[in-house]
């Protein structure tokens, strides 16, 4: 098939008739920039060969043109076994086909797609796995993959092998067995050999689980009823002989005579109770009868002892009255002296008082001479304090007044100096003939003065000279000379001076007034005065001592002598007197201690003399009560009687004795009774633990029952036989699937080893087909191939190969182009004349190598045609061929 | 007197190797207790003595327990007489007690105790029922000292092996082989043993009524058991009653014509669709032919009710045509002879050899049906 020309119209960015034409025989090449449309045409081409004209395929609705109503229409011109053909197709809007050879129409609409496929050897509704023009059309972005035949390419290549080596190999007869192997075995286990999830042989699995775990759960519950059951007999059993009638008949009539015989002993036991009954009451009664003799006889024991005894008593108190009357006597004695010696110490106390006394005023007479002392030097301070302060008050002139003084003074001198500054100055001098005078004062023989009075001058009285001052000058001195002097005179008038050297004679007068006051109040701290005077020490000590002589006087009247005795003489005698005193305490002790014996005794002798008088008196209540019970009168009838009562019950008793005796001896023993008693016991346990063992079991087997019933009435049992029949049957399945796994397994297997022990020779035409477009980019290297004709390595220099998927991506891109290339050229050899098209391919391809590329590529040229689409026009200008454009 | 006797009914017993047919299998057991009620009537028998096995276990369904008895019930006119088995034994809360709680259609008897019951007029019945599924001992033995009636005709029911016998009886149920001399029995009625089987002159094994296995009794029947009088001899004829008939058979073949012949063989039976069939082929045969036998036994298993065929002991005897229809060379023709030897490798285990036949005749199955035939 070699391509002639190319026309469309509504498909994608060709919306008008569009024409490719130049196309011919070898390379044929469109350059044409990005968005030009090459793609489109590759896919129009491809859809034109592959589709049937009236398809709704999606990715034929996706060729049409965007916005427009027209029909996909594609024409495909091209040449075949030496007829030139042409293929119309319109696709989706009015839908049809014509193929037509030479001008003529060979076939319409369905046929003419069937026609063309049958020209071309394509197989029906292969559809987008075009066999050989899926290897050899190689679409944009898709070049530098590995070409892995899909199966109907496969197929293709195969057959193509098989015509070439025929049967030796056998290869595609082989792939197609190991194909039905794989898709069986795909159903049925994993790589692994497992069985595969949703396959038959995992279902059954499953369900082999599944019941097993069913059967497991029944056949447990099974085997619990089965159990429950054998339980159940065996209590029915065990009921069945301990419910025996015969066994319970005889142990009834065991128990019945165990019981009677017990019940005849009993009551024997019971008979002879009554005689032990009738002896016991016997014997109560000739005690009782004993015990009343007994009282009486007693009763007169004790009147005689009682009587005994008070008479003793009463000796008793009569010896006790005269040690009573002794011991008064003795204590009375006692008491006198004692008396005696305390009169005698009180005199010795009142002395020794008067002696204190006495004492106490000579002390008091010792203390007032201190007094006096005091009381004078507190007076006398006391009169100057009072001259001083006189004294004080008379002279007032203290330092303010001089201070005053000399600032008068000072005032008027300034006064006087600055008068004379400004007055005229007259100066005089004489002979010493002439007597002048000034104002009446005789001058020497010559004087100056300033004349700031009015100065009258005598000479000799010859003449008076009058010189007066300026009037107004002379007054304001004068004025201001007043002033000071009236204050002068007040201020020696306030402090009653005469002049100005009395005040200051005044004044130091007052200051020796005033160290004689600072002197006095130091004197008045001496003595121990606080208060500015001492009138009131003074005063108190007066009063003090008025109270010491008002006290001696009356202690001295009261001791009866005018005069005090020395101190000495006091001491002495009240030694004396604590000598006495001593003394006489110490006889005193020893008479105390006489008479609190005395009075010790005294109190006992009493005490006892009481006890044994109430005691007289109880004894001679009881006797008095004794008596009346038995009167010495009747005391002898009363026994005898009670003596021979008591005679008559023992000889009762002894009667009865006798007869206990004798009905003893007819009775069973008490041994007989209890043995009796424990075997009836015994058969009455056995009964009941027998009814209890009964009534236990008859429970146990209800029980069971019950559980039996509830677990068996669900047929357990056979739906554990069904269960155990269907696992049987599933595991049965499960081994037929794992053998026939196993068998399909050893059959891949054995077919894998043969195929590759001919892989060599499968690949070989491939690979003699490769050698020389692989020798136009890489000289002497060659390519190992894999399954399913996969490039598995690339081997260059040496031995050892390049693994395919460790190569560049452009070495890859290359390799791939050119085994597409051989592939291209081994099915053309066999007959299939193919066009090779390459949409935008070899882009990881450098300049070097692409050059090289484009050798290979014209080296196809020459026995097939080739397209080649591409954008990069710079790149592929070399490339040579026909040049084809899209009008 | 005239008494139908048998036994291992065995009710509810599954078939699930019968896939959908298992129902069919089921109900062909109750369609037997019609065709035993018929038969007793036709011939005037009526007792029916059921040695035993009534049902397949003790712990059956509701349903599965009713069902064989309203089929009885059905009979009026016939007296059924049943004791347990070794799969049905009497035990307390068990299986009687639920069907004598349920209450039993009065021409039904169940004889749970071994003690004697009149058979009519004429009879009487020494029934020795199983009360667990194992017994140790034989508990005919009573039957020795039973005193019954002169003049009466004395029937042993029992259900066990006979000791000493054979070895086909289920469990271990002794039953003295003299029992019926040494008991006085006019007839000794034995279940247990699915075959029908004489072992002495009046002690039989009746077999099912329905059979349920290969390599025992092809086809159920009863016996019928007709006795003159107390000492006199039984006679004793089987009846058929059931439907299917269970067939195992075992053919060598080495050709195509030996498959023909076979086929032949089946083919001729004139109750094909009723017939249950387990048929080993041993031998070997070519692999065209192994294919053509496969497509042979497809065709008559559909003609039959049940067809099992187990060829794990037919080897393959490839011929060079088969291997020229595999391939001439190439890869298959090279597994071919691969797996070829394997089945013939003594070294392997016989299950390998097997599979490597298997494999062969896949492979030569598969190139025959996927590829398209190729000229040598």
């Amino acid at each position: 098939m070699n391509l002639l020309h190319v026309r469309v119209e509504g498909v994608g960015r060709f919306g008008t008739p569009t024409l490719l034409e130049g196309l011919g025989p070898g390379v044929n090449i469109l350059s044409a920039s990005n968005e030009a449309g090459k793609s489109t045409l590759f896919r129009a081409i491809r859809t034109c060969v592959f589709e049937r004209h009236n398809t709704t395929r999606e990715d034929v609705k996706r060729l049409a043109t965007d916005g427009l109503s027209l029909p996909v229409a594609i024409t495909l011109g091209f040449e075949h076994d030496g007829e030139t053909y042409e293929i119309s197709k319109t696709f989706l809007r009015a839908a049809s086909a014509t193929l037509s050879r030479g001008g003529t129409v060979l076939a319409r609409n369905r046929d003419a797609d069937e026609r063309l496929w049958e020209i071309l050897g394509i197989k029906p509704d292969t559809r987008l796995d075009p066999a050989a023009y899926g290897l050899l059309w190689v679409e944009q972005g898709q070049s530098f993959e590995v070409p892995e035949p899909s199966e109907g390419a496969a197929s293709v290549l195969n057959s193509v092998i098989q015509q070439e080596v025929g049967t030796l190999v056998g290869g595609e007869r082989a792939r197609l067995v190991l194909e039905d192997i794989r898709e069986e075995l795909g159903k049925l286990v994993t790589d692994g050999g497992k069985p595969k999830t949703g396959g038959p042989f995992h279902a059954v699995q499953k369900h082999f689980e599944s019941i097993e775990l069913q059967r497991i759960e029944a056949e447990s519950r099974l085997a619990e009823l089965d159990g429950n059951l054998e339980k159940l007999a065996s209590l029915r059993a065990e009921w069945t002989r301990i419910s025996d009638r015969t066994e319970t008949e005889r142990l009834a009539r065991e128990l019945n005579e165990a019981v009677r015989q017990l019940s005849e002993g009993e009551e024997a036991m019971k008979s002879l109770q009554r005689f032990f009954d009738d002896e016991a009451q016997a014997l109560k009664l000739r005690e009782a009868q004993m015990t009343r003799l007994e009282a009486l006889r007693n009763l007169a024991r004790r009147i005689d002892e009682s009587r005994n005894r008070i008479t003793g008593l009463k000796a008793s108190i009569q010896s006790l009255q005269s040690d009573i009357a002794a011991a008064v006597l003795a204590r009375d004695g006692a008491l006198a002296e004692r008396n005696a010696i305390d009169s005698k110490i009180n005199e010795l106390e009142t002395r020794e008082q008067v002696l204190q006394r006495m004492a106490g005023l000579a002390e008091k007479l010792r203390q007032r001479d201190e007094i006096v002392r005091r009381l004078g030097l507190l007076t006398t301070l006391d009169r100057k304090l009072k001259d001083s302060a006189a004294a004080l008050q008379a002279n007032t002139v203290d330092e303010a007044a001089i201070t005053s003084l000399a600032a008068l003074e000072r005032e008027s001198e300034m006064l006087r100096i600055q008068s004379d500054a400004a007055a005229a100055r007259l100066s005089v001098s004489f002979s010493e003939s002439v007597q002048i005078t000034v104002n009446g004062m005789a001058l020497g023989t010559s004087a100056e003065r300033a004349v700031t009075e009015a100065l009258t001058v005598d000479v000799g009285g010859l003449a008076t000279i009058t010189v007066t001052p300026p009037h107004g000058s002379r007054e304001q001195a004068d004025a201001a000379s007043a002033g000071l002097a009236r204050k002068l005179k007040t201020l020696l008038e306030r402090h009653r001076a005469a002049s100005a050297d009395e005040l200051r004679m005044l004044r130091a007068e007052r200051t020796s007034l005033e160290q004689t006051a600072l002197e006095l109040r130091a004197d008045r701290t001496v003595l121990g005065i606080k208060d500015p005077t001492p009138a009131a020490e003074i005063a108190r000590l007066d009063a003090q001592l008025r109270l010491i002589d008002s006290e001696t006087e009356r202690q001295l009247a009261g001791i009866a002598s005018a005069d005090l005795p020395l101190p000495e003489e006091t001491a002495a005698e009240r030694e004396t007197l604590l000598a006495q005193r001593g003394g006489l305490r110490e006889s005193r002790e020893k008479i105390a201690g006489f008479l609190d014996t005395k009075n010790a005794r005294l109190s006992g002798l009493n005490i006892s003399s009481a006890e044994l008088a109430s005691e007289i008196k109880v004894l001679e209540s009881q006797l008095a009560g004794d008596l009346t019970s038995l009167p010495d009168d009747r005391r002898q009838q009363e026994i005898a009687a009670a003596e021979r009562d008591h005679e008559d019950k023992a000889a009762e008793h002894r009667a009865k004795a006798l007869l206990l005796s004798e009905k003893r001896a007819n009775v069973p023993r008490q041994d007989d009774i209890e043995s009796r008693r424990i075997r009836a016991d015994r058969l009455q346990q056995a009964t009941i633990r027998r009814n209890a063992a009964m009534d236990a079991l008859r429970d146990q087997i209800a029980r069971l029952e019950g559980n039996v019933q509830s677990a068996g009435g669900d047929g357990l049992g056979e739906k554990v036989a069904e269960l155990r029949a269907e696992g049987a049957l599933a595991k049965r399945e499960i081994e037929r699937h794992a053998e026939r796994a196993a068998t399909l397994q050893l059959l891949r297997k054995v077919i894998e080893d043969a195929y590759d022990k001919r892989r060599e020779e499968l690949t070989a035409p491939l690979k003699r087909h490769l050698r020389p477009f692989l020798g136009d980019v890489f000289p002497r290297a060659e390519i190992e191939m894999g399954e399913g004709f996969s490039v598995s390595a690339l081997r260059r220099s040496g031995p050892a190969g390049e693994v395919f998927d460790k190569l560049s991506r452009g070495t890859q891109e290359q390799i791939a182009v050119l085994v597409r290339l051989a592939m291209g050229a081994m099915i053309r050899d066999k007959g299939h004349d193919v066009p090779i098209i390459l949409d935008d391919a070899l882009v990881f391809s450098d300049d070097a190598r692409i050059e090289q590329m484009f050798d290979a590529i014209n080296r196809a040229g020459r026995n097939q045609q080739v397209i080649v689409l591409t954008c990069r026009a710079r790149s592929f200008a070399s490339l040579g061929g026909r040049n084809l454009r899209i009008v | 007197m005239r008494v139908i006797h048998t036994a291992d009914w065995q009710i509810g017993k599954p078939f699930r190797n019968f896939g959908e047919k298992e129902s069919v299998l089921r109900q062909a057991r109750l369609s037997a207790i019609e065709a035993i009620g018929r038969l007793a009537m036709d011939e005037a028998a009526g007792h029916v003595l059921i040695a035993g096995d009534l049902y397949d276990n003790d712990q059956p369904v509701q349903k599965t327990l009713l069902e064989p008895l309203e089929r009885m019930r059905g009979f009026t006119g016939v007296a059924w007489h049943v004791i347990p088995g070794n799969h049905d034994p009497h035990r307390g809360q068990g299986l009687w007690d639920r069907i004598a709680s349920i209450g039993l259609p009065p021409n039904v008897h169940l004889h749970l105790a071994p003690e004697p019951a009149p058979l009519g007029a004429d009879a009487v019945l020494l029934p020795a029922p199983l009360r667990r599924k194992s017994e140790v001992n034989d508990l005919s033995e009573w039957m020795d000292g039973a005193a019954t009636s002169e003049g009466l005709i004395r029937i042993g029911l029992a259900h066990g092996s006979i000791t000493g016998f054979d070895s086909g009886g289920e469990a271990n149920n002794p039953i003295a082989p003299d029992r019926t001399k040494r008991a006085g029995l006019d007839y000794l009625a034995l279940g247990d043993w699915h075959r029908t089987m004489q072992v002495g002159p009046a002690t039989w094994y009746a077999g099912t009524p329905e059979a349920d296995r290969f390599n025992s009794q092809e086809l159920g029947q009863v016996l019928l058991v007709e006795i003159a009088g107390a000492g006199a001899p039984p006679t004793v004829s089987p009846r058929r009653t059931g439907t299917y008939r269970w067939i195992s058979q075992t053919e060598t073949v080495s050709s195509l014509a030996d498959m023909d012949g076979i086929e032949a063989q089946i083919r001729v039976r004139p109750d094909l669709s009723s017939t249950i069939m387990r048929l080993a082929l041993d031998g070997a045969l070519p692999l065209d032919a192994r294919a053509v036998a496969g497509q042979r036994l497809a065709q008559i298993e559909a003609a039959m009710f049940w067809l099992e065929v187990d060829l794990d002991r037919l080897s393959v005897r490839p011929t060079e045509e088969d291997f020229e229809r595999i391939d001439f060379q190439g890869v298959l023709r090279e597994a071919a002879g691969t797996l070829q030897a394997l089945a013939a490798d003594p070294a392997l285990t016989e299950l390998e050899r097997h599979r490597a036949g298997e494999a062969l005749v896949q492979m030569f199955l598969m190139t025959r049906s996927a590829l398209p035939e190729r000229a040598p």
